[in-house]
């Protein structure tokens, strides 16, 4: 009886598991064995077009990524992601407890512009807005023009550089930033703010010492989503960014289409996919928590 | 203000708009070192903003506050020397029982060891030793009370702040938990301002009892004055049962409602006003100072009613005596008293009001000599039924 009912459950999710295997599964493992050198059977294809690829026939061969990492440019690309993904993560995170924040004391009008302006970028989408934003920073942009109105002739132009990626990132990244931690927020009753006020802390203190423990989840739930999306990131910085070094999506891109070394793409690829994992660590380990200390009611 | 007052408390013309509404209205309250002062009120009528002035989370828009001698009204919640416990007890989920009362020594810089010995003292105090270490997302509603408690006690503050703490509480545990609040009260001589809309909360542990109404304070009193001498009108319809009538005194006793009912006092009730007056009263007459007495059906007076409700409580019940012109006055009596017939109802104290202000209170009654203390109902219907 209870084979049989656990059996028919697994056949209520097998479909759509079944797609996931061969769409996405699928593919990501023959990515793999392709970055361990199994040039033949499936990627007998991509192989025959790359240009610089290594094989091998025994189990598996590193020589791909001990290539890749010996490649100046891809090093200087993966510290320019990871600083940018910190950077960036950082400021969203700071900008989003701000806004959320003062939206969650003052209860004023001003407050809900604030958050509600905040949400806007959620409705342009990236491409218009990354162009918007060069045309606005590059040498030739709004920013600059004015600078030089001003006489302020060295000011500098962000067109085309990794800050300008750090911008790009943090006005797509602030609108989910703002929304989570405000949500969060609201299921916090004002009173455990104002015990801690009574108790003697600033609001500085209750707001490091209570209200972000108490909106940890949230918080962590924008660190690490904010965080890998920056990390894959494609379209900002490909649009915004300096040809190299850049993020890794870029990066990767180039690598397969102009250089055609799909292999060393795809090695950079799991090179992305393991700094994500990395960064969604936290994020596991605060559900987890999250879930054992309530039981499991709340997520 | 004075730097030499040593008032626990000292609020002066305190007021405060809130959307507009002039919520709190030039309020003036003190207390004693030591004393509980019960903030008591309809819902609505500025308990929560007053008290929130005090304690500094809501800016006065006029007025001062000193506590301790010492002016606080500019400062922020966190240097005043007050501690709140607040309705939904506002204990941090993220920290055990013990961290939830320690933050506020932390903060103070203290050392562990006498943190440790603080928090456990006050622990042991509201009996919660054993849930030290507890989440208090694990504990009951009555224990997360006591540690609400017991997280402002152990400041040491100057003033406590209590805000309706028990309106969570069952009704027993209630009872249970106030009588445990007035204790540690006392027993630490903490100035405490305790609001609340529950009159048997207020009058049970109150050493004074503000009554507020829309914004201003009607009466600040002890329980028994104010319950013996309300000021007001309204405190008199707030506090305890009070029958209250439109009418005018006439020799022997007064003559209520449009209908003219005539109902008879006691002798000296109304000795000091004129026989005859043609005033036009509110008489306010408590329902234990009715005597309702059981009349032969030979007895023909002009006042006669009927017990037209009844509703036992025990050692005494309460009776509405119904007159002509739908005229009922409610009454406590002893079970003994005979309501099946026609019965005599005679007031034996009252007091007199006109344009909401008190104007007369008649001598209390003999039997009232010795003090006796509220609620009233059991000793005064034994004292009166003999
Ligand atoms: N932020 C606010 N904006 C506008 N009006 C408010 C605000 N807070 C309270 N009020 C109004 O002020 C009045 C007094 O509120 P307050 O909370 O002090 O009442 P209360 O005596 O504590 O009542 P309760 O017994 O129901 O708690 C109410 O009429 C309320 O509607
Ligand atoms: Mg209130």
């Amino acid at each position: 009886m209870k084979v049989l009912r656990r059996f028919g459950q697994l056949l209520m999710v097998a479909p759509p598991l079944a797609i996931i295997a061969v769409f996405v599964g699928l593919p990501i493992v023959i990515s793999v064995i392709y970055t361990l050198g199994h040039v033949g059977g499936l990627n007998s294809a991509v192989s025959a077009i790359a240009l610089h690829d290594v094989s091998t026939r025994g189990l598996l061969t590193w020589a791909a990524y001990s290539q890749v990492f010996a490649e100046h440019d891809f090093i200087a690309s993966l510290i320019a992601s990871v600083v940018v993904t910190i950077v960036s993560t950082a400021v969203v995170l700071v900008v989003s407890w701000a806004i959320a924040l003062y939206a969650w004391r003052a209860r004023s009008r001003l407050g809900r512009v604030l958050s509600a302006l905040a949400i806007v970028p959620m409705f342009i989408p990236v491409v218009i807005a990354s162009y918007a934003m060069l045309q606005f920073w590059t040498y030739d942009g709004f920013i600059k023009t004015v600078a030089n109105g001003i006489g302020m002739a060295n000011f500098p132009s962000f067109g085309y550089s990794l800050q300008l990626v750090v911008i790009a990132e943090i006005w797509v990244s602030v609108p989910f930033g703002v929304l989570m931690i405000s949500a969060g927020l609201t299921g916090i009753p004002p009173s455990a703010f104002e015990a801690a006020r009574d108790a003697g802390a600033s609001v500085a203190r209750a707001t490091w010492g209570i209200l972000v423990p108490m909106n940890l989840l949230p918080t962590i739930i924008v660190t690490c989503f904010t965080g890998i999306s920056i990390l894959g990131s494609f379209t900002v910085p490909y649009l915004v960014g300096p040809t190299s070094p850049n993020l890794l999506g870029p990066e990767a891109t180039e690598t397969f289409t102009n250089f055609h070394e799909s292999q060393q793409a795809e090695v950079m690829a799991m090179v992305l996919f393991g700094l994500a994992i990395i960064v969604a660590v936290p994020y596991v380990w605060a559900t987890y928590r999250t879930n054992k200390t309530t039981g499991g009611q709340a997520t | 203000m004075g730097g030499e007052t040593t008032a626990g408390l000292e609020i002066t013309d305190l007021s405060k708009q809130l959307g507009g509404n002039t919520v709190v209205k030039g309020i003036s309250l003190s207390a004693r070192q030591g004393e509980l002062v019960c903030l008591l009120g309809p819902s609505g009528c500025g308990k929560t903003t007053t008290l929130r002035m005090i304690g500094g989370f809501l800016k006065p828009d006029g007025g001062r506050i000193a506590i301790a001698g010492r002016d606080v009204t500019d400062l922020p919640p966190e240097r005043r020397p007050t501690a709140m416990v607040f309705q939904n007890y506002a204990l941090w989920p993220h920290m055990s029982v013990y961290k939830n009362i320690a933050y506020g020594l932390r903060l103070r810089k203290m050392h562990k060891r006498d943190i440790d010995e603080r928090v456990d003292a006050v622990l042991k105090m509201v009996n919660l030793a054993h849930l030290r270490n507890r989440s208090p997302v694990a504990l009951s509603g009555g224990e997360q009370q006591r540690v609400a408690l017991a997280r402002a006690v152990v400041l040491e503050p100057s003033l406590l702040l209590l805000d309706e703490p028990l309106s969570n509480l069952d009704a027993k545990l209630r009872v249970g938990v106030r009588e445990e609040i007035r204790e540690i009260q006392q027993r630490l001589q903490i100035t405490t301002v305790f609001v609340t809309h529950d009159q048997d909360e207020a009058l049970s542990i109150a050493d004074r009892i503000a009554v507020m109404s829309s914004g201003n304070i009607e009466q600040c009193a002890d329980p028994d004055e104010l319950y013996r001498r309300p000021e007001c009108r309204f405190v008199a319809s707030f506090i305890g049962t009070m029958n209250l009538f439109e009418g005018r005194v006439a020799s022997g006793g007064v003559v209520i409602g449009p209908g003219e009912v005539f109902v008879p006092c006691e002798d000296g009730v109304l000795s000091d006003l004129p026989a005859e007056d043609c005033t036009r009263w509110e008489i306010a007459v408590r329902p234990e100072d009715v005597r309702v007495s059981a009349v032969g059906a030979t007895d023909v007076l002009p006042h006669l009613g009927s017990v037209v409700r009844q509703v036992p409580h025990g050692h005494f019940k309460e009776v509405l005596v119904g007159f002509d012109h739908e005229v009922s006055i409610r009454s406590f009596v002893g079970p003994e008293v005979d309501c099946s017939g026609p019965v005599v109802a005679t007031i034996r104290r009252l007091l007199l009001y006109r344009d909401g202000a008190l104007a007369y209170e008649s001598r209390s009654p003999q039997a009232d000599a010795d003090g006796r203390r509220i609620p009233l109902p059991a000793r005064s219907v034994a004292e009166m039924t003999g």
